[in-house]
């Protein structure tokens, strides 16, 4: 009797969980939901006007994206929209920031597909904001060496090969390319 | 003066250190500031002149609106060396003789340490900061054979291809002598 009546409460325990499980994946998904309507909103409102990145709007744009990468950090979306909060920084001219975010998605998804393009980025950044040539040269390393198979290897090569060079030695190369490729 | 024109290759070699016996300094000085004067510079470098050695002259004054310290500084630098840079880098839009009609936001440390002998050749050991001290990083380049384009991103230096192309043909207007590379004598 007493093994019954334990037995149909890990019964009625374990169908409570079941339903409490499945309701909280239910607000979670609702609330996840809600999130991604909110940040849809907000991308079309900062991309009415394409010329001109609103600051504040911009600013309210990064922080929904991280709220959600942290919130939902397995979320397939969540890696995107880090790497459009780097954008949206490095339009805002934060450049530093945009090294932090960029540098959050290598540190939180290194297998994430958007890798190569990260590090062109990265090295971008350092190359044009910073003028950080070294840096810029061991994100372009990196990406070579690791993502061999990367379509944007070719160009990568090429502007690895540029980056600190005095401008008689870019052009230089650029012109002995063109006469190699006629 | 003439002054050397982007492109030209004695601007990328490093210069050597000179001593007092150097012939006719006196006269190299006079005329490396009537140059500089008529140039509308507040810095010139020997190379800058064809001259590879460590030698570059800074007459800051025209600065003295902005830095009413600098409204004496006129110096001569030999055989300098700047053995210290820090700070966080800043941005200050540079020019320079050597390539004309073209400026650029550089970015630089703001504080610098420079050992060197001064016009009479006495040993200096020296800290500057601000718009003198970018002014010496600048010509102090010149002497490692470096020019401020040189410390610009990739893509400004992509950009200013054709400018660049067109000092160095001498397809440019300015109102002092240079020496194209492109050229045998100079042209006024």
């Amino acid at each position: 009797m007493k093994l019954t009546l334990l037995r149909n409460s890990i019964i009625v325990l374990g169908l409570s969980m079941f339903v409490f499980v499945s309701c909280q994946q239910t607000d979670v998904k609702k609330e996840a939901k809600d999130l991604r309507t909110e940040l849809n909103t907000l991308q079309k409102e900062l991309m009415a006007n394409p010329q001109t990145l609103d600051a504040v709007k911009g600013d309210s744009m990064v922080l929904l994206y991280k709220k959600y990468a942290i919130k939902y950090p397995n979320d397939s979306m969540s890696v995107e929209y880090l790497f459009r909060a780097a954008e949206i920084q490095m339009g805002l001219n934060k450049n530093e920031e945009c090294i932090k975010s960029l540098s959050y998605i290598q540190k939180t998804y290194p297998n994430s597909k958007v890798m190569p393009m990260l590090l062109q980025f990265k090295a971008f950044i350092y190359d044009d904001k910073f003028n950080d040539f070294d840096k810029a040269r061991a994100c372009m390393d990196e990406l070579i060496e690791n993502y061999p198979e990367s379509e944007l290897i070719p160009n990568a090569k090429a502007y690895r090969n540029m980056i600190g060079k005095n401008p008689e030695e870019i052009f230089g190369k650029m012109d002995s390319t063109a006469t190699n490729a006629n | 003066m003439p002054i050397l024109a982007y492109g030209h290759p004695n601007l990328r070699k490093i210069a050597e250190d000179i001593d007092v016996n150097y012939p006719d300094l006196d006269k190299l000085l006079e005329n490396m500031f009537e140059t500089m004067y008529a140039s509308n510079g507040v810095g010139l470098a020997a190379p800058q002149v064809n001259r590879s050695i460590r030698l570059f002259i800074i007459d800051a004054s025209p600065y003295a609106e902005e830095v009413p310290e600098l409204a004496d500084f006129k110096k001569v630098f030999y055989n300098a060396q700047i053995v210290e840079e820090e700070g966080r880098e800043w941005a200050f839009n540079e020019g320079c003789l050597s390539v004309p009609k073209i400026n650029e936001d550089v970015l630089r440390k703001p504080k610098i340490k420079i050992h060197y002998y001064d016009q009479d050749w006495n040993y200096q050991e020296e800290e500057y900061d601000g718009v003198i001290a970018r002014i010496i990083q600048h010509e102090y380049d010149h002497l490692e054979g470096v020019l401020f384009v040189d410390r610009v991103s990739t893509i400004r230096k992509t950009m200013l291809r054709g400018k660049l192309n067109d000092i160095s043909k001498g397809k440019v207007s300015i109102d002092y002598r240079m020496i194209f590379p492109s050229m045998k004598k100079a042209r006024r």
